[in-house]
């Protein structure tokens, strides 16, 4: 070979990239076990029995567990309904209704609407998630008993939608106004979905119009109204709320383009996640692994986005993607999931040493909707 | 990224003029050169289109390959930039075919990673084809460079710089995923 000393200063470089990429962006992706939708059934079915067997005799779930330290005395509204949702979503409704029973104990009602109410506040994010929960309830079992009060929990939606299709946080109960003390990167996305399935329940009242506004804002102006510093933000949320407009009515071009970059980002995150180890230069590089919380949620999203594909045509060519990186996920998830010890242990899953119960949401909603996507012919 | 695109990232990347100190010690001038470019488009090609296969071995995902196509084709838009050439011609006035134009200078690690990227991301047609005009190109860079001593360093470090741009714009669709 005639080798001069550019060319081999030429190789060297190259070389030392290469190892650096193999160690780094292109280090193996492992996505757990083998997908299967009946392995992610079982695993959703395991986080369910550590939901359920772990509620508490008024309705309200064990919120967070360290194994030592025992419960944590804290509570989130906004989360107890999202794992409403889940249980709904798993068809586990004897202890979703009595989550709900919980929850709507705690409302406030006023101008005509009605809201979960946290101390002095009424959080849009609680509101909307008990909305997206009873109208899984309803499509589930066929129940129409909710009816008027997902009227009425809508209207506080629409109540503390801004112009611009945004919303304020909630409303500041004590000053009796909407409280526009701050935003939510996630409560627009959340209420979005909400005010979607609103539309779809009771067609022709109206509840497609703030639904709609509440899409063009997260699918054009949320990430810079919130300085997202990389967007599009991993809301999915959003994800949800587009693909069920979308089972109502052709999207426009805008939020199709939104969407398929909100596909790019959940993918990005799952295909970094399948990185990480527990050892080795990979667990030094690629840090530790991510919560259930998060890595649900991408698989959630994109699911919601596999979903979206199959009723958008302009987003076909996505669609196998989209399953595909939420098999990923769902896989990861049910490797990481813990299948032995005493009942605030066994189904759960743990990151440094601790369980949250929005962990075996996230992780249920994402694993039962890649089953479905994946048993659908 | 579209077609056209593709084959002006490829071409730069490949950057036929770097390699012109290497071809001026070619026995058979032109008709050498055109070998030698036809032999890089065919590897380059054959990256393409066992793309599937070599990110399945690897466990490398499509964003994953795009960033790293982006990472070696900058590194190769860097090297062409600053030096000005792929290489200079051996003591004796000779240089090799094979090695050391074909590989590494015009079918480097940086051509073959766009290559195997372009084609996981937007399909093996859309990369041999890419390749086959950037072939062109790159064969119409070697052959009408000018044969100043100012000529193909020049050349070499503006589609360098080309390069550069080219590898941005490969790690950033890799980053969206779009």
């Amino acid at each position: 070979m005639i080798a001069t000393p550019a060319l081999a200063r030429v190789g060297l470089a190259y070389a030392l990239v290469a190892v650096a990429l193999r160690l780094t962006v292109a280090a193996p992706e492992h996505c757990g076990a083998e997908p299967s939708p009946e392995r992610f059934r079982a695993a959703a079915e395991d986080g369910v029995a550590w939901i359920v067997a772990n509620q508490r005799p008024d309705g309200s779930y064990l919120y967070e567990w360290r194994p030592g330290a025992g419960a944590s005395p804290t509570y989130n509204r906004v989360r107890h309904a999202g794992v409403t949702l889940a249980l709904y979503q798993a068809g586990a409704v004897e202890a979703a209704d009595a989550a709900t029973g919980w929850l709507t104990a705690r409302l406030e009602h006023r101008h005509g609407w009605a809201a979960v109410a946290e101390g002095s506040r009424a959080p849009l994010g609680a509101t909307a998630l008990l909305v997206a929960a009873l109208a899984e309830r309803r499509a589930g079992t066929g129940d129409d008993r909710h009816d008027e009060l997902l009227r009425s929990l809508g209207a506080f939606m629409v109540a503390v939608q801004r112009p611009d299709g945004g919303f304020t946080l909630g409303w500041d109960l004590a000053a009796d106004r909407p409280d526009t003390s701050g935003t939510s990167r996630y409560y627009p996305g959340e209420a979005l979905w909400a005010l979607a399935r609103l539309a779809a329940a009771f067609p022709g009242e109206g509840w497609d119009g703030p639904a709609r506004r509440a899409a063009d804002f997260v699918a054009t102006r949320r990430d810079e109204v919130e300085n997202v510093a990389f967007p599009p933000l991993n809301d999915h949320w959003g994800a949800y709320g587009l693909a069920e407009l979308a089972a109502q009515e052709p999207l426009p071009g805008e939020w199709l383009a939104y969407a398929r970059l909100l596909h790019g980002r959940f993918d990005l995150l799952v295909r970094n996640e399948a990185k990480r180890r527990d050892s080795g230069p990979a667990s030094v590089l690629h840090g530790p692994a991510r919560r259930a919380a998060a890595l649900g949620t991408w698989v959630e999203g994109e699911a919601a986005l596999w979903r979206l594909a199959q009723q958008e045509p302009a987003l076909a060519d996505l669609a196998d993607d989209a399953l595909g990186t939420a098999a990923c996920g769902a896989g990861l998830l049910a490797d990481r999931q813990v299948h032995a010890g005493p009942r605030e242990e066994r189904g759960a899953w743990f990151t440094d040493g601790v369980t949250r119960n929005d962990d075996q949401q996230h992780a249920v909603s994402g694993l039962l909707a890649t089953a479905a996507g994946l048993e659908r012919p | 990224m579209t077609l056209v695109r593709a084959a002006l990232v490829l071409a730069a990347v490949v950057n036929g003029p770097a390699a012109v100190p290497l071809v001026v010690g070619l026995p058979g001038g032109r008709r050498a050169a055109v070998t030698a470019v036809g032999l890089a488009a065919a590897a380059v090609g054959a990256a393409a289109a066992l793309s599937g296969p070599l990110l399945d071995a690897l466990d490398v995902g499509v964003p994953s390959a795009q960033i790293s196509a982006g990472a070696l084709a900058a590194v190769g838009g860097l090297l062409a930039f600053v030096n000005g050439s792929w290489g200079e011609l051996a003591r004796d006035g000779r240089s090799g075919l094979v090695v050391p134009l074909v590989v590494p200078a015009l079918a480097g690690p940086g051509p073959l990673a766009v290559a195997v990227a372009l084609a996981a991301r937007h399909g093996t047609a859309t990369a041999l084809a890419a390749a086959a005009v950037a072939a062109a190109v790159t064969l119409a860079l070697v052959v009408w460079t000018p044969r100043r001593p100012w000529g193909p360093p020049l050349a070499a470090r503006l589609l360098g710089a080309a390069a550069l741009a080219g590898a941005v714009e490969l790690a950033v669709e890799g980053v969206l995923g779009v």
